[in-house]
């Protein structure tokens, strides 16, 4: 900010106006004076210079008068008249003198000073009257515009005559008006020398004084424009300008009330800009700042630098704040950052593959990094579960140990995304994904869970409550012996009464069911649910069933499969041959290490494995040998196909076969009429299930079935 | 009582040489002059010093150094013209008085002299000197004295004076004392001096009077004081001694002749042909186109002249009167004459 009009130049111009305003009022008082002394001294002078003037004139008149009087004699003795005319003549023709006469003692005059003499003896009174030459008296008369000046001329012996000298005072007008005039020029001269000299001063003061306004100006002004500067940059932001002067003036104080002004302006400013970067609750920086960072990384990233977005949710979190209060949510949250920030710190300097770990609160309970400079994406996963293990440690709140699960997502910029909004979409997909899934798990984001996921994503959402509001229901369908038709068990079926959409089976949700991450709870609940259920049963006397379960590729995890395996048969205290698990074919196919180790741990516990939908896929019968599986099921489109295909007679004929001449049990799926039953039996399978045998039923009608069915198994009667 | 005052008048007819400032210039004694002269006489030498063979000119001044000056540029001319002659040298010698010059010539040590009418007459008269040129003096040449009263004054003669005064200026004055005196003697008039010009002259006599100035002769005349006067027509012409309204009420009732303002003398016997050698080589001034430059210092000569005839008469005449009344230069001034009568 320019100022226009500064401090300084204004002073100046100030004083300077205020001089030159005194300067004119000088000058004008000056000529005044001046002109008022010259009128002054002009009249006295004037007085003075007549009354002199007339003075001296007389003087002269006298002077000249009696000289020539006393030479005059001789000449005029000796009749000499050249002689009287160089005596006259000066006299005549000296200043203002009008007239001389010499007259003899009878007044004739006797010369008048010219060569001529033309007033050769005529009467001297005749010109001046008041003349009595006879009285050779001495006379001085002040006429009009004269003066005449009488004086006796005398031999030794006697009276001669006279000499008239008349002096004319208009000469001292003239001189007077001279004077006049002279003083006046005079004046001009003084009044222009004097307002030069005034100018000159003046100017000189206007100027020093201008210069010395602007030298106090500066002084003040100095300080003000360098506090109006501080100002500025204060405005633009730097708050840790110095004033860099102290004084014991206002300008001072000024000076310290700016530097106050400075310092809360900073702390607010620094207040500002934390809230405005930080979240105040956790000390981490906010959604804007770590936007601004990953903008400032990713546009100055260097080709092949990759950074991983990872993006953390703390589960049920809402849970957590409504059963301990907002302050304890609150702790948590600050509890949770510390931690997230402790890990960032520690994995900044101890990983080398990562240059450098940014955390920052990005919502509620969702919390954000950005790895930077990661080599190799490989350590991302690794990484976060690590994370999420010291995030899940317990913290205390209120004397209580909470432990917070949460999930997290990830995306590699510039792999997945080159924008940080995109990424950060992706990021939060995959912590989706995550969640869904399960808790306390990492997932990454990839085009294919993306693509899957978004058109699941309703279908995720309506799961979660799904499972929340057992929407869920187990069906059971039994399974008979094929030539006594007795009830040898039965397959769990799990179906979702949808509330929009009817009744759903498991291959319409579950993979959204797994990359909701909902997996695991949903079959704990179906394995568990079943354990009870076939406990129910036996207690209820129904001996000899046998529970098969489905286990898709999905959830070919063998340790999370043991354990619950484990505690549920352990919490229920059921024969592991009870049950049994059955594969799909095209599962087992694909996933023949999976379903080995699967059927390794299940052999351990003594759970029979059968592969389900047998005939969809293109199974080894070798390995199906291999595999020790316990038997086969063939898929009800087979099954149904015997009715009117003699190929598919051929097949299910063939398959059995080969299952017993592989050691294995044969079962046939979705048998509908006594002519499938009788054919299948004809060709020694081994049970049948489907509408034949009955539809499938909740547990609760299990017990009604089973006492009603005509090829009941035997009741154990219980005592 | 006249003769004195002609006495008078000769002393101050040498004043042309004593108004002459002094200049200085080698002087050198020589043993051929009389020791009385010595210590009255200065002279300068132009052309060789040591030579006996001069020619020497003579001057009356009281301030001969000054006139040593003026007389070089003619010495040296005439030098030039005459060394043919056998003359090495000029020799300028001044002397304070015409009664020594008299004597010098007559000793025959001054061979040439510049001199006024009456001091030429009494060279002439004392030394035997010969008139040798007349000289103009600047322009004014000849000139004469004029007689002249009021119109109305009923004087119209010179015998109109007789029992009246006449007013002349000052004894030193040739036109206006000698000269009209000279006239008056000549005429046979008696001459009787009045102290104050409001004194009556005597019936048988004209009363003369000396006004001391030109300017007072005509105004006592115009104012009536005194019945005539006395001066050179030159005065006559002039303004401020004769206004114009004075002279139209005036009238010359005489005048006398023309006389040359001044005269060249030589010493009796010089050589013929140096003498006529110098007249040639004065003459020949007149035409010389540097004369002024040579002649300037010579009392202001201008043109050189042959003597009229009239000029011969008027001398003559003045020359019998001063042999009648035997008229001399005396040696002191304050000697009163008598005045001689008619």
């Amino acid at each position: 900010m320019k100022t226009k009009f500064p401090l300084e130049q204004r002073y100046a111009i100030n004083i300077a106006s205020i001089a030159f305003a005194l300067l004119l009022f000088m000058f004008a008082l000056q000529v005044y004076e001046i002109k008022n002394t010259s009128q002054q001294i002009t009249n006295q002078s004037e007085r003075s210079f007549r009354a002199e003037a007339e003075r001296q004139m007389r003087q002269r008149g006298v002077f000249l008068a009696e000289t020539l009087a006393h030479n005059i004699a001789e000449p005029f003795l000796a009749m000499d008249m050249v002689t009287l005319y160089h005596l006259i003549v000066p006299v005549r023709r000296s200043t203002s003198v009008e007239r001389v006469f010499f007259y003899d003692i009878e007044g004739k005059i006797q010369h008048d000073g010219t060569r001529e003499i033309s007033k050769y003896e005529q009467d001297v009174r005749d010109i001046f009257s008041r003349i009595y030459p006879a009285s050779g008296a001495s006379e001085e008369m002040v006429l009009d515009t004269s003066i005449v000046v009488v004086r006796p001329v005398r031999s030794e012996l006697e009276l001669l005559g006279g000499i008239v000298i008349e002096l004319s005072t208009s000469a001292s007008d003239e001189s007077l008006a001279r004077l006049d005039n002279q003083l006046s020029t005079m004046t001009d001269k003084l009044v222009r020398s004097s307002l030069f000299e005034l100018g000159a001063i003046g100017l000189f003061l206007v100027v020093c004084l201008s210069f010395a306004a602007m030298l106090v100006g500066r002084r003040l002004a100095r300080p003000v424009m360098r506090l109006s500067m501080l100002a500025e940059r204060l405005g633009e932001g730097d708050y840790d300008v110095r004033v860099g002067f102290e004084r014991d003036d206002e300008i001072g104080d000024l000076a310290k009330s700016f530097d106050q002004m400075r310092r809360s302006l900073k702390e607010q400013n620094q207040r500002i800009e934390f809230q405005a970067y930080f979240d105040e609750l956790t000390g981490l920086q906010n959604r804007a700042a770590f936007h601004q960072l990953m903008s400032d990384v990713f546009v100055n990233s260097h080709t092949g630098v990759k950074h991983v977005l990872v993006y953390i949710d703390i589960d049920d979190f809402k849970r957590v704040n409504d059963a301990l209060g907002h302050g304890a949510g609150d702790r948590l949250l600050k509890s949770f950052a510390s931690k997230l920030k402790v890990w960032s710190e520690y994995v900044t300097q101890t990983q080398s593959s990562v240059l450098e770990v940014r955390a920052a609160r990005w919502g509620g309970d969702q919390f954000v990094l950005l790895l930077c400079g990661v080599e190799n994406t490989s350590v991302v996963s690794p990484l976060a579960r690590d994370l999420l293990q010291k995030l899940s440690k317990p913290s205390d709140v209120a004397g209580m140990d909470v432990v917070l699960s949460s999930s997290v997502g990830y995306a590699v910029f510039p792999d997945d995304a080159r924008d940080s909004d995109t990424l950060m979409s992706y990021a939060d997909l995959a912590m989706y994904i995550s969640k869904e899934r399960g808790t306390n798990l990492v997932s990454a984001y990839s085009k294919r869970t993306d693509g899957r996921t978004r058109l699941n994503l309703v279908l995720e959402s309506e799961l979660r409550s799904a499972l929340a509001e057992q929407q869920f229901e187990l069906l059971y369908i039994p399974v008979a012996d094929t030539t006594s038709r007795v009830i040898t068990g039965f397959e769990q079926l799990v179906v979702w009464n949808h509330p929009d959409r009817g009744v759903l089976k498991p291959k319409h949700f579950m993979a959204t069911l797994v990359s909701a991450g909902l997996r695991e709870d949903f079959r704990e609940w179906g394995f568990n649910q079943g354990l009870d259920d076939l406990k129910a049963w036996q207690q209820a006397g129904h001996d000899n069933l046998r529970l098969a379960y489905n286990l898709a590729t999905l959830d070919f995890d063998p340790r999370w499969l043991s354990e619950m395996i484990m505690q549920g048969l352990e919490r229920t205290q059921i024969d592991s041959r009870d049950i049994c698990f059955e594969v799909d074919e095209s599962s087992f196919s694909k996933n023949l290490v999976l379903t080995a180790e699967l059927l390794r741990d299940l052999k351990a516990y003594h759970i029979n494995l059968w592969i389900d939908s047998f005939g969809t896929g293109y199974t080894s019968l070798n390995r199906l040998r291999l595999m020790s599986v316990t038997g086969i099921k063939l898929h009800h489109s087979v099954v149904s196909g015997v009715n009117t295909s003699q190929d598919n007679q051929h097949l299910v004929a063939a398959s059995v076969a080969m299952a017993h001449g592989l050691g294995l049990l044969a079962t046939a799926d979705g048998v509908l009429d006594e002519g499938q039953l009788s054919f299948l039996r004809q060709k020694g399978c081994d049970s049948v299930q489907g509408p034949l045998i009955s539809e499938p039923m909740p547990s609760r009608k299990v017990d009604e079935f089973l006492l009603n069915y005509p090829g009941a198994p035997r009741l154990k009667i219980t005592s | 009582m006249f003769v004195a005052d002609i006495r008078q008048f000769l002393f101050y007819a040498m004043h042309p040489f004593v108004a002459m400032i002094a200049l200085g210039l080698t002087f050198m004694g020589s043993s051929a002059w009389a020791d009385g002269l010595k210590a009255t006489s200065s002279r300068a030498i132009y052309g060789d010093k040591n030579s006996e063979k001069r020619l020497v000119i003579g001057s009356v001044t009281n301030a001969p150094r000054y006139n040593f000056g003026q007389m070089q540029p003619l010495s040296l001319y005439i030098l030039d013209r005459v060394k043919d002659l056998g003359i090495d040298a000029v020799m300028v010698v001044t002397v304070d008085t015409h009664q020594q010059m008299s004597q010098l010539m007559r000793e025959g040590h001054i061979d040439w002299v510049s001199a006024t009418p009456y001091a030429a007459l009494m060279y002439e008269r004392d030394a035997g000197a010969e008139f040798m040129l007349t000289k103009k003096s600047r322009e004014r040449g000849d000139y004469c004295t004029v007689f002249f009263s009021r119109s109305d004054s009923g004087i119209s003669t010179l015998d109109d004076l007789l029992g009246k005064t006449i007013a002349f200026e000052k004894t030193d004055s040739t036109s206006a004392y000698f000269l009209p005196a000279m006239e008056l003697l000549g005429a046979g008039f008696k001459l009787v001096k009045l102290d104050s010009p409001r004194d009556i002259a005597p019936a048988d006599a004209i009363g003369y009077v000396f006004s001391g100035d030109e300017v007072n002769s005509s105004t006592w005349v115009h104012k009536r004081i005194s019945d005539a006067a006395a001066f050179s027509d030159e005065d006559w012409e002039s303004e401020w001694i004769m206004p114009t309204g004075f002279r139209d009420d005036m009238e010359i009732f005489h005048q006398t002749s023309k006389v040359p303002r001044s005269l060249e003398v030589v010493r009796p016997g010089l050589d013929p042909l140096l003498r006529t050698r110098i007249a040639k080589s004065l003459l020949e001034l007149n035409s010389n186109p540097d004369a002024e430059e040579i002649v300037r210092g010579y009392y202001n000569a201008s043109d050189f002249a042959e003597l009229t005839e009239d000029q011969q008469d008027v001398l003559e005449t003045i020359r019998k009167v001063i042999k009648t009344f035997d008229i001399s230069m005396d040696d002191t001034d304050d000697q009163v004459a008598s005045a001689p009568g008619k």
